[in-house]
């Protein structure tokens, strides 16, 4: 119930924050309109434009309602829009507590503002966990864990990869995509975790290349 | 992409990932005599930079690709002379205007701002 809490007042943040957006442009507009500094003939296009923006905050508004509703329930936690730059963040650092041995060192590039994306709130942080152990079982001594977060096109990606020793791109195919069981459970997890993924509209690669090391991402579709 | 300007008219380019938003603000910049630019990211922008020499830059902070606080540096360490930046931002004033200012922005303002509000400012600076 407070993961659930937490996601409400997330969105509700991110809900003021796009609003405010909503409202400058429509503000804007009836500021143009009023002043009377635009010829007749462009009225008509700035009108539908205020149009076209009231109707995406309308449907902006009642997506949120639905998530915000008192009747969300855990049961609904399975898709839901949420913050991944706070899970990241805390699956890095829970990481970090436990992979002290083999002094790795973890690089986060993203950017200062992440999207809401469609994930679990629980199993989202579960997978990262999952794929930063198995990047930090394979890499070599004293090398980095590369994190990149990049979002376009209606698409947050998270790209993890690591210098490591790698495993033959076929077996990490079968394991992570296909129907063996996998060798350790941060891979059965990174099995199961390819499926939510995909039942949550997103999509999940894998690679591995002997000598070089892994590289999985995880493309989730942005919210709001 | 080649960009044609008027000579001798003040150029504004809107830097915002909102495509109605950066039409309805460069259309108000017009018909205050302004003419304007539009990138929908910070790396669109740098595109059209390498072309033209505007007079402001009105970033928005959430962009996808390269937000504004990266263009904002950009601007600081890449740009070939420096150009006044304003920031017009849907966040609290409060949350970013420390780190705004430090990245070289001339302003803040939080959306929604008025029109001669942005008017005003761009008068001192242009």
């Amino acid at each position: 119930m407070a993961t659930l809490h937490e996601m409400k007042h997330q969105l509700t943040g991110r809900l003021c924050t796009q609003l405010r957006n909503d409202l400058a442009t429509i503000d804007l507009s009836w500021s143009l309109l009023g002043a009377g500094a635009v010829p007749q003939g462009s009225h008509k296009e700035i009108a539908e434009l205020i149009q076209t923006k009231v109707r995406q905050t309308v449907r902006m508004l009642s997506d949120c309602q639905q998530y915000l509703s008192v009747e969300t329930d855990v049961d609904d936690l399975e898709r839901l829009p949420v913050d991944p730059k706070g899970l990241l963040t805390a699956a890095i650092e829970e990481l970090k507590a436990d992979r002290t041995q083999k002094s790795l060192s973890f690089r986060l590039m993203e950017p200062r503002f992440v999207c809401h994306v469609f994930a679990s709130v629980t199993r989202l942080k579960e997978l990262f966990k999952a794929i930063l152990a198995v990047l930090c079982q394979d890499a070599t001594e004293a090398s980095t864990i590369l994190i990149r977060v990049t979002q376009n096109d209606g698409v947050v990606a998270f790209d993890f990869s690591n210098l490591g020793f790698g495993i033959p791109n076929e077996v990490l195919q079968q394991y992570v995509l296909g129907e063996q069981t996998a060798a350790s459970p941060e891979l059965q997890t990174i099995q199961a975790g390819a499926k939510w993924v995909q039942a949550w509209g997103g999509m999940f690669e894998a690679y591995s290349n002997v000598g070089l090391g892994m590289h999985f991402t995880i493309h989730l579709v942005i919210f709001l | 992409m080649s960009t044609k300007l008027e000579p001798g008219k003040r150029t504004v380019l809107i830097v915002d990932d909102d495509a109605i938003y950066r039409k309805v603000l460069a259309k108000c910049l017009e018909a205050a005599g302004y003419q304007a630019l539009e990138a929908e990211h910070g790396e669109s922008a740098i595109e059209i930079l390498r072309q033209t020499f505007p007079d402001v830059i009105l970033v928005d902070m959430l962009m996808p690709v390269m937000d504004g606080m990266q263009l904002l540096l950009w601007l600081k360490e890449k740009a070939q002379q420096p150009i006044t930046t304003i920031v017009l931002t849907c966040l609290d004033r409060t949350e970013v205007a420390g780190e705004a200012f430090l990245a070289g922005a001339a302003d803040v303002l939080t959306k929604p701002f008025s029109l001669p509000a942005l008017l005003k400012r761009l008068s001192t600076i242009v």
